[in-house]
């Protein structure tokens, strides 16, 4: 799969109004089957990105491929994408079975098959016994799936997910965010997905485009998203982070003794830190006083606030809800732990 | 006192003033008009005599024609109208909506006037016919029932877009977007999904423009002029020319009748409309 052309190549793709700039020369190339996602804050140009994907905006410049078609100037109707919308956009004078139906009657599939390509969409997502009713009538939930079974229906290209879940409530979201990942592995959908969430983002994608202010910042498994992020708004916005600044590679802006081998900004991600009563011993260990413990369940979070006034973050095993807030503690970590972030100097 | 007799005062309050108006100003008269229309010892001979005389009967197909052709003409014009105004991404669309309601703006008399310049035989209008060949030398827009649609659609339309706008503006964009997505044309879209779900300010826009067509009177006798046999006009002359208080009150009648009817009708379709959009 990972030899296999592209489905869908984003080529420079820019849009601009006036003189503001949504999105800035992007480019992305999406394989087969797989489901990349465009991540950012509200804002940063990813909406845009897929509308572009989809024709209702128009590139300010760039090019859109879709199976090696040139797409960029094609009206939304011949480009062959399944949109499921934040909105679900459900047609609200259509039943579920003719919502669902709507695109392959465009396309001028026969009645007989069309009915039966309908009914393996209702099972396929459980919306059995709900065929004739109209959207007003479904919970949330069932929206959803009728949504997503009206793009998935049509066979498209590619599917274009605008913020599937985020009118659905915490518990429903992570159930049907798993659903709908099997069902794209399942049916080897080529898939576009748009979210704010980073851990939506991390928990269904192969990849995933981190996006600010109209730029993709970087393109990476979740892995290597996390793991090496590539500049410091995706260390911050990839999880959680601790940065470092140091000039000198022995010491931070902000008076934290570290010994790391170049100068720049370093990461240290809060579940490397362990935290302990002994004192601080050099490099790499720093003393503070705790000030907040959150239990987590299968973990806590704690704050250790530095001299220097920097607040650290750390995750660790439940103990460390025991700590008390004003609480004498030094935080350590190993050299390796720290990941630098190249993109910043 | 109970919650809810509270409640039931509270609405008969709220309602009596305009109630009041209503019957006082309304209803009243009406019934005396209904009376009147109906003298003692031949309490339907002026309903008679308007059903089986050709020559009203004509009258009111005349009117109720009229009131079709301008409804025809305002959704003709007003619909694409309304829909690009709805849709423009704009902070202008909120004064071009205002510009459109201009007509209104003017007196009926006065607009009439303008209309009667711009259709007499050397009108702009008139001239411009004649010089596409279509029609003779000394065709004039003056007097005709064209000339009164023209009119009356120019003031009505107003209103037909105004009514469209609120409607289209309430159908969310992202609808058209998806029936796009999944293969329909713009237009096959705009068939399928906006109109539809516009039903119900198509059906209320075209019910105001038929009702104020049909029981217009200042822009259809002063542009229609002598020859304009519509009701509003016949009316008049049976009251003021040949004093004929019952008849006239009986052609007033039948045209309210007809009004409420199709008012009706309307409403049982709206309301189904309102039913499926929902």
């Amino acid at each position: 799969m990972t030899t296999a052309s592209p489905e869908l190549v984003l080529e420079g793709l820019a849009r601009r109004y006036g003189n503001t700039t949504a999105v800035e020369r992007m480019d992305l190339a999406v394989k087969p089957g797989e489901l990349v996602a465009l991540l950012g804050p509200s804002g940063c140009g990813k909406t845009t990105t897929l509308r572009m994907v989809a024709g209702f905006v128009e590139p300010s410049e760039g090019r859109i491929l879709l199976r090696g078609r040139d797409i960029t100037t094609m009206p939304p109707h011949r480009r062959d994408t399944g949109m499921v919308f934040q909105s679900y956009a459900l047609f609200p004078h259509l039943t579920v079975a003719e919502n669902i139906a709507f695109g392959l009657q465009r396309r001028g599939v026969p009645k007989p098959e069309a009915a039966e390509r309908v009914a393996r969409m209702v099972a396929l997502l459980q919306l059995q016994g709900l065929e004739k009713r109209l959207p007003k009538q479904l919970s949330g939930g069932q929206q959803q799936r009728v949504a997503v079974g009206r793009a998935l229906v049509i066979n498209p290209a590619v599917v274009l997910l605008d913020e599937p879940f985020s009118n659905l409530d915490a518990l429903l979201r992570e159930g049907t965010r798993i659903e709908l990942r099997r069902l794209q592995t399942e049916l080897g959908l080529t898939t576009l997905f748009v979210t704010h969430d980073q851990a939506e983002a991390m928990a269904i994608s192969d990849r995933i485009a981190v996006m600010n202010k109209g730029r993709l910042e970087q393109l990476g498994t979740p892995r290597e998203v996390y793991d090496r992020p590539a500049t410091r708004f995706v260390a911050s916005f990839i999880g959680r982070a601790n940065l470092f600044v140091s000039a000198d590679g022995r010491t931070s802006e902000d008076g934290i003794a570290l010994d790391i081998p170049t100068p720049g900004t370093w990461l240290l991600r809060p579940e490397k830190v362990t935290l302990d009563q002994a004192p601080a011993t050099g490099p790499n260990s720093v003393a503070g006083t705790v000030e907040v413990v959150s239990f987590l369940g299968t973990g806590a979070q704690a704050v250790l606030r530095l001299p220097g006034g920097r607040a650290l973050l750390i995750e660790g095993p439940a103990s460390l809800a025991d700590l008390r807030p004003g609480a004498s503690a030094t935080a350590r970590w190993t050299p390796q732990d720290l990941t630098l972030i190249p993109g910043e100097h | 006192m109970h919650a809810s007799a509270r409640r039931g005062l509270v609405a008969a309050g709220l309602l009596a003033p305009a109630a009041l108006v209503f019957a006082l100003l309304f209803i009243w008269p009406q019934l005396g008009l209904f009376l009147q229309s109906m003298p003692p010892g031949a309490p339907l001979a002026q309903y008679e005599r308007f059903l089986g005389d050709s020559y009203y009967l004509g009258v009111l197909g005349n009117s109720l024609l009229l009131g079709l052709c301008v409804t025809l003409v305002t959704l003709v014009l007003g619909f694409p109208l309304a829909f690009l105004l709805a849709r423009a991404e704009t902070r202008w669309a909120g004064l071009l909506l205002l510009l459109t309601s201009f007509p209104l703006w003017v007196s009926a008399v006065v607009r009439s006037f303008a209309w009667m310049v711009l259709f007499f035989r050397n009108g702009v209008a008139s001239r411009l016919l004649q010089s596409t060949g279509l029609v003779e030398s000394n065709f004039q827009l003056i007097g005709t029932f064209a000339g009164v649609v023209i009119a009356l659609a120019q003031v009505l339309l107003p209103i037909m877009i105004v009514t469209l706008y609120a409607v289209i503006r309430g159908i969310d964009r992202d609808l058209e977007h998806a029936a796009m997505s999944l293969g329909a044309s713009p237009v096959v879209a705009l068939w399928l999904v906006t109109i539809r779900l516009a039903r119900g300010g198509i059906l209320a826009g075209s019910l105001l423009v038929f009702s104020l067509s049909v029981s217009a009177f200042a822009t259809p006798s002063l542009v229609g002029g002598a020859r304009a046999h519509f009701m509003a006009v016949t009316i008049y002359e049976q009251t003021l020319e040949l004093l004929d208080w019952p008849f006239s009150a009986a052609i007033a009648a039948i045209l309210l009748a007809i009004s409420i009817s199709v008012a009706l009708t309307y409403g049982r379709l709206l309301g189904d409309a309102k039913e499926q959009a929902r």
